[in-house]
């Protein structure tokens, strides 16, 4: 018997020794059994949820509609992105926009990198068009708005000007959360486009507004404590629907218990591969990256913050790729 | 809410059957691994019980009691595995206190070893000692040690053999 050999089993009779001294507790089928009763099993349907439809009475024509925002639905095709362009091509940009999801069951914003047809110097137009009207990629997220568009985006005496088309009506009375949220997914995007968290004045056709979907528009808005607004575990590499090579290289920003961000690789619903990275600081918004390994197939990246109490996921996104 | 008259669908008694079944054949084995990779024996009963309940819900799917015992290894080391990366970070929870001493009749010096070489295996990185627990305790073969962790039987192979080749050379270093 060769010295491994020996070490072998010497570790399987450590093993079962130990293991033999662990009683399991006596009544734990009926504590399993209580748990899958057919009356306690959640349903398999689609969870779908409406952000909050415009409020009756509401007269601008730019209203919160609603969206549909649908978890764990098929694998979408990314629309849109790269449009079938010849002749003239526009300059493309590549600018992040924000975007209204769940997480945790919370509304929260997730960032989306995205190329979109800009001319120059008018990126940052282009990047609040898109949280205006280009459907996310990710089928779990959501855009609010409808009938509105942009006429310019520009730095106004120390502020973000952000000049918008729609038919302004008088739109008394306080705004729900989805509202709030709602502009300040307009607010982070014209912020990421520009570079500058400075505050953000909305003017429609030029003239100055009041409110904004019940949101007081007079001053210019801040941002809002990206602890409330921001989602805690966002993916934006790759993007839903990529086909990519292996290594995949995942990044994303978080804000997570001791910095540590888990992942799971899903075929179906089997886990395939699972791991953790850091972000580069706990308790405050930073990037992280994460090189994975896998071969050619379809895949769900799952990545989340496991729960301080039980491990639980939580502040999950998930992204369906293609790896050839 | 309370149960209906109506007739449970007949993967609902599947599901119930195989949980009973399971949990009479695996459910010990099952605790007695996650206690190995946990140490920590409420930890190790949620666990298993959680795949259980996992086991339970897909049942519709695995409808087989081989994959169904598959099934239920992968979660349990999964969910240890994400309870350990957790703790590793956190460092904060308090182990369990520790087992009863071995009675008068025990081989002390025998004892005294396993405690050395289970320090040891304690010590190493997670995937070598996931790879050598299922290994050495489950006596799983490396094909179903790479279904349960979800790597290439490759990797399994040299997890362990860099596990092993660390427990004598930690081993080795002793008096």
């Amino acid at each position: 018997m060769n010295e491994t050999d020996e070490i072998a089993t010497r570790l399987r009779q450590a093993l079962h020794a130990e293991a033999g001294r662990v009683e399991p507790s006596p009544d734990a089928l009926d504590a399993i059994q209580s748990r899958t009763v057919p009356s306690r099993r959640p349903a398999p349907a689609r969870r779908s949820w409406v952000l909050g439809v415009a409020a009756a009475g509401l007269a601008a024509a730019a209203t919160i509609v609603g969206v549909s925002i649908v978890a764990n639905p098929e694998p979408a095709t990314p629309p849109g992105d790269s449009q079938q362009l010849t002749g003239d091509q526009p300059k493309m940009a590549r600018v992040t926009v924000y975007y209204l999801g769940l997480s945790d069951g919370r509304l929260r914003l997730f960032q989306e990198i995205r190329r979109v047809p800009a001319p120059e110097g008018r990126e940052a137009a282009a990047a609040v068009r898109a949280a205006l009207q280009r459907a996310p990629l990710d089928p779990d997220y959501g855009i609010p708005w409808r009938g509105i568009d942009v006429n310019s985006v520009a730095w106004q005496r120390g502020v973000i000007a952000v000049d918008l088309a729609f038919e302004a009506g008088s739109n008394a009375g306080d705004a729900t959360w989805e509202e709030k949220m709602a502009v300040q997914q307009l607010v982070y995007t014209a912020q990421d486009a520009l570079g500058s968290p400075k505050p953000v004045r909305f003017t429609v056709d030029g003239k100055p507004i009041d409110t904004f979907v019940g949101v007081p528009a007079a001053e210019p808005i801040e941002r809002a404590d990206p602890l409330e607004v921001q989602a805690m575990v966002q993916v934006t590499e790759p993007a839903e629907g990529a086909v990519v090579s292996s290594p995949v290289t995942v990044e994303g920003v978080a804000n997570v218990f001791e910095a540590n961000v888990n992942w799971e690789v899903l075929q179906g619903d089997q886990v395939v591969k699972h791991g953790f990275t850091m972000t580069g600081g706990a308790y405050e918004f930073s990037p992280f990256k994460e090189t994975i390994e896998l071969p050619p197939g379809d895949y769900t990246l799952r990545f989340f913050e496991a729960s301080a109490e039980d491990g639980r996921p939580t502040h999950v996104d998930t992204k369906t790729i293609t790896v050839r | 809410m309370r149960r209906t008259a109506e007739a449970n669908p007949p993967s609902q008694e599947g599901a119930d059957g195989a949980v009973t079944e399971l949990y009479a054949a695996h459910y010990s084995s099952l605790v007695r691994l996650g206690w190995l990779l946990l140490r920590d024996s409420g930890s190790a009963e949620d666990v298993v019980q959680d795949a259980f309940v996992a086991m339970h819900g897909r049942w519709h799917r695995l409808r087989d009691p081989d994959k169904a015992l598959a099934y239920l290894r992968r979660c349990v080391v999964n969910r240890a595995h994400s309870l350990l990366r957790r703790r590793a970070v956190a460092a904060k929870h308090p182990p369990d206190p520790p087992l009863p001493e071995p009675g008068a009749d025990d081989y002390v010096f025998a004892q005294e070893r396993s405690t050395e070489l289970l320090a040891a295996l304690a010590a190493l990185p997670l995937r070598q000692r996931e790879v050598l627990v299922l290994r050495h305790y489950l006596g799983l073969s490396e094909a179903e040690i790479a279904a349960a962790l979800g790597i290439s039987r490759g990797a399994v192979k040299s997890h362990s053999s860099r596990g092993l080749a660390h427990l004598r050379r930690t081993l080795e270093r002793q008096p």
